[in-house]
């Protein structure tokens, strides 16, 4: 995320990063020139991670409406790193009406066996690869997954390499795609 | 949320409701002016409550944004009923930029006299967050506003003591009363309703141990309705105190039974242990049924003793059993506490009372609104 945010500021995109820190809250200009905004979670005690990630959603959509808010130029892309930050980036596409893309590098599937908890965060990636206008990953085998078992349209499907084509290059792509506007939202994890 | 919603369309306020999908019911439709959007759940399996909560509201919220952006369906306010719907109304607050007031109408510390582990900690400190994030809260009674002030920290003057309401029409209406009552007593028997959950915190393990004395004075038949964990212990009691043909635990029963219940009773008892409101001691006076209350919570604020009904002592089983022999023995006393009673209901809880208290709530809120700089983002109709 740090180096596609690079990427991005040096292409002369604005980029805020909205991310966690428990204890470091609040706004950090890096010398790269892109924004990060520390975000903790509002509630401490938690069953698992899906409810944690959920409520974390929540403060990143205030911090995200408050950028939009103060920025002069509208917000044209929203990042989603992994299924942690879909709730937000689906919600910000709904009322705002700005589209994301999500990066997803594993899917729940390859990580455990399903389950209860298993079954919830595949419905955030499923979620996330449905709602996106286009998905990331960086294997072939996460690929294959999306298309079994997300149903994502293989022409949304963008499989990333370390070299040409990187999460920041192809973010610069479809930004610039879209409309000559130039600032972007990144969020991450 | 249904008496209340209707209520305020009556005075004007167009209400919006966002709930969770109920089976046989549709998704969207208008109920007496309110307009009625029932949202998919999550509906695969879940760890626990709080998964299944927080997925809930990520549906609710994505659904209420399709809405609320939408030229027909914009807002000036958004009203959160606990904590259940915490993460989807301060999301959209957030994003919409419009005040948030939510009602707290029980706390998890004081349902579990506590917080005992991970799930509650989260639902106590989801509740914080709710309170924290609006804008007022809304308690049912000043004695839970005092609660919710301690428990969370919060500033009085930002908690708002607004009682529940009762739909007295919902209590007439004629029926074959004696055939009725022949399902549950013997026309010399006085009956004692309970109405509630069969947990420790509504007290009626107490009625159960009063049944001895208060059967000692009066011919009585005491009927239980609800269900709760502590159904077979109570019948088990009433058993060992060799009762068992005095008392009938009904279970769950449907409205329509409950209000006909409520009118053929000769006496109501809720000796809860915690109560933030009691909500059943206005229904039994709405019913025109005297009502014998544990002197605690919102029930102390909702009975005034010797006028609208019996206050006895918390957690006293002999003070219950003194109230209940009270009422069935004096019928002169019994019919001045119905009379008293019933104008109580229409002159303070009524549900266009409670709805004229909120509206003036919302116009409080909106008038510093309107001061301050926080406004919508211009991005949001599309």
């Amino acid at each position: 995320m740090e180096k596609a945010a690079i990427e991005l500021a040096k292409n002369n995109f604005r980029v805020d990063v909205i991310t966690i820190h428990e204890k470091i809250a609040g706004l950090e200009k890096r010398k790269e020139k892109f924004n990060v905004h520390r975000v903790a979670t509002p509630i401490q005690s938690h069953p698992n991670i899906v409810t944690w990630a959920l409520a974390w959603n929540t403060e990143m959509q205030r911090v995200a409406t408050d950028i939009i808010a103060q920025s002069e130029e509208d917000i044209k892309l929203v990042n989603a790193s992994e299924w942690l930050c879909v709730s937000s980036a689906v919600q910000i596409k709904k009322i705002l009406g700005t589209p994301f893309t999500f990066s997803l590098y594993s899917t729940e599937a390859e990580r455990s066996g399903g389950g209860p908890l298993g079954d919830s965060i595949s419905y955030l990636e499923r979620k996330g690869c449905t709602e996106a206008m286009a998905v990331l990953v960086k294997k072939k085998q996460t690929l294959q997954d999306i298309q079994k078992s997300y149903a994502a349209p293989t022409d949304h499907i963008i499989l990333l390499d370390s070299r040409s084509r990187t999460l920041g290059r192809s973010l610069i792509q479809l930004a610039n795609a879209m409309k000559p506007s130039k600032n972007s939202l990144v969020q991450g994890k | 949320m249904y008496g209340l919603s209707r209520a305020l369309v009556k005075e004007g306020v167009e209400t919006l409701v966002f709930t969770c999908e109920f089976p046989g019911t549709p998704r969207e439709e208008i109920v007496d002016g309110v307009r009625v959007f029932r949202v998919d759940s999550y509906r695969a399996p879940t760890p626990d409550l709080g998964t299944w909560d927080f997925l809930m509201n990520q549906s609710m919220e994505e659904t209420a944004a399709e809405i609320l952006t939408t030229d027909s369906g914009r807002v000036d306010i958004l009203h959160a009923h606990e904590w259940l719907v915490a993460k989807a109304s301060i999301g959209l607050k957030h994003m919409l930029r419009i005040p948030l007031v939510s009602t707290i109408h029980a706390t998890e510390y004081g349902r579990r006299n506590g917080l005992h582990d991970d799930n509650e900690r989260m639902i106590h400190q989801t509740e914080q967050w709710l309170t924290f994030e609006s804008w007022r809260v809304i308690c049912c009674s000043q004695y839970m506003a005092d609660h919710v002030c301690w428990l969370f920290s919060l500033p009085h003057d930002k908690v708002e003591a607004i009682p529940n309401g009762v739909d007295v029409a919902e209590f007439v209406g004629t029926f074959n009363k004696a055939s009725f009552r022949s399902l549950y007593a013997t026309p010399n028997e006085k009956i004692v309703l309970f109405v509630g959950r069969l947990v420790y915190e509504k007290g009626a393990s107490l009625l159960v141990e009063a049944m001895p004395h208060i059967l000692s004075r009066v011919n009585a038949k005491f009927v239980f309705v609800g269900e709760g964990y502590m159904k077979d212990q109570l019948r088990s009691r009433a058993q060992q105190l060799g009762l068992t043909e005095k008392a009938y635990f009904t279970g769950y029963v449907d409205e329509k039974t409950l209000r006909q219940l409520y009118r053929i009773a000769d006496v109501c008892a809720f000796p809860s242990l915690y109560e933030p409101f009691g909500i059943v001691a206005l229904e039994a006076m709405a019913a025109r049924v005297p009502t014998v209350v544990a002197d605690t919570g919102g029930l102390s604020e909702v009975v005034e003793h010797d006028k609208t009904g019996v206050k006895v002592y918390n957690n006293n089983v002999d003070s219950l059993a003194w109230g209940v022999i009270k009422v069935l023995t004096d019928p002169k006393y019994a019919d001045s506490l119905k009379a008293n009673a019933s104008r109580k209901i229409l002159e303070l809880y009524s549900w266009n009372q409670i709805a004229v208290q909120t509206r003036k709530v919302y116009e409080s809120i909106l008038e510093e609104y309107e001061k301050g700089t926080w406004k919508p983002v211009p991005a949001q109709l599309h």
